[in-house]
């Protein structure tokens, strides 16, 4: 019976081992090489995407094709130019530093008004943080996104827009959202449609759309831009921020890179793990239907993108790429662009590899990157 | 044994820093369930070394 105990000992101090080295990212890395499911993201670039002619997809040669790029781009995605145009439908203060808070109001993530999982329970924890306001925009039919803004109860005057990919919601990100707040940045976090409250039901135009039957409804990207847009003139008219940075991860990623291009509002931003010009596309996961919308592509590449997004002195788009994700836009892709739009872009471009982990994420060596950029 | 249970208290200590640092939140660099998981872990083979070394002094 002793060694039978013993053995049961030696056995759980062994799975105790094996857990903290899988799971911790700086020995996770090799796990993950282990597995040859993930060898795209350990091995050298296939010659198909190294040999790839990068240089033929940007159009984008002087500055003065700058503004007719983007109009175009706007006209293909959003339907119209005027960016005034987009408004909110409605806003509420949900809570305020110091006030109450009632289950009425905790729609965050959970419409049933359950407290005990209510995400405010938690936001309101934070010393930083003075209100969060809840804006709706309401898009016919049967759609009504909703935007979260942070305001610090210290402002430093900038904005930063925050949005969240597929597979979870902003809550998740809660510590860097917490950051931003702690250092002076009102945010406003923005969840991908059909996710948290950003309910969709079918059947919806806007569901076949994102699934790729486009014809569904006119200017289909609508669903992710229009909002913020509408976000960003709203806060502007009420609050005055004149920096606006945005970030995203995964999807989020693709929406940062894509609205920097459309509004040079943003004066900077960045893409985490979403997006990649279409040559160099690996896999199904980086092959989401709205991300090859076929006006889009005709409007603007993505490396014509990316030089919108960074087009004049004070501009700038940092990218970031995990090199070893185990999710996708993994390796090293970025790389081989970077300097094709740097020299385009008359304000700055950068790709920077994170090699500190094998997950899909934004690490706090990349969020460190951000902030430091951020308050340049 | 005691070398044992010295090791497993380090390797908690160790992912619990590491999780707290980095923000204690399931996106740091130990996320929450692997901190679940070797904690638990860790408790479960202290406690079978400990049930096995009163069998020890029971004989």
């Amino acid at each position: 019976m002793r060694v039978f105990f013993k053995i049961l000992g030696c056995f759980f101090l062994i799975a105790s081992v094996v857990s903290f080295l899988y799971y911790w990212d700086s020995s996770r890395i090799y796990f993950m090489s282990l597995k040859s499911k993930n060898s795209f993201a350990f091995g050298d670039l296939p010659k198909e995407i190294t040999d790839f002619n990068l240089a033929a997809t940007l159009h984008l040669q002087s500055s003065d094709q700058v503004s007719d790029a983007r109009d175009a781009l706007q006209q293909a995605i959003l339907g119209y130019s005027d960016l005034s145009r987009a408004q909110i439908d409605a806003q509420a203060i949900i809570y305020a530093s110091g006030g109450r808070y009632n289950s009425a109001d905790c729609d965050l993530f959970h419409p049933s008004a359950n407290l005990t999982f209510c995400e405010i329970s938690h936001y309101s924890q934070w010393d930083a943080l003075q209100a969060i306001e809840r804006l709706d925009i309401v898009m016919a039919p049967n759609y009504i996104p909703k935007v979260f803004v942070f305001y610090p109860a210290k402002t430093n005057g900038k904005l930063v827009l925050y949005h969240h990919g597929y597979a979870g919601t902003f809550n998740d990100q809660h510590v860097l959202i917490r950051r931003l707040v702690e250092a002076g940045y009102s945010v406003a976090a923005f969840n991908m449609t059909g996710y948290g409250d950003n309910i969709l039901n079918r059947p919806s135009p806007w569901i076949e759309a994102i699934n790729g039957d486009f014809a569904a409804i006119d200017h289909p990207l609508r669903v992710f831009f229009h909002p913020i847009i509408a976000t960003m003139n709203y806060l502007q008219e009420t609050h005055g921020f004149k920096h606006i940075a945005m970030m995203g991860v995964s999807a989020g990623g693709w929406a940062t890179a894509v609205t920097a291009a459309l509004d040079p509002r943003i004066v900077k931003s960045y893409p985490v793990a979403g997006v990649l010009p279409i040559g160099l596309r690996h896999g199904d996961k980086e092959r989401a239907a709205p991300q090859y919308y076929p006006p889009m592509l005709a409007a603007a590449s993505y490396l014509d993108m990316f030089v919108l997004a960074s087009d004049r002195p004070g501009r700038s788009q940092m990218q970031f790429f995990n090199r070893y994700d185990r999710c996708c836009f993994n390796n090293v892709r970025g790389k081989l662009y970077e300097k094709i739009v740097a020299s385009h872009a008359e304000g700055g471009f950068s790709v920077l590899i994170d090699e500190t982990h094998a997950r899909h994420k934004i690490s706090s060596w990349a969020f460190d990157h951000i902030l430091q950029d951020m308050q340049r | 044994m005691k070398w044992i249970l010295l090791f497993l208290m380090v390797l908690i200590c160790l992912s619990t820093t590491l999780w707290y640092t980095d923000g204690a939140w399931e996106n740091g660099v130990m996320p929450t369930i692997g901190l679940v998981k070797t904690i638990g872990f860790a408790i479960l083979s202290v406690l079978f070394f400990v049930i096995s070394s009163k069998f020890n002094k029971g004989q």
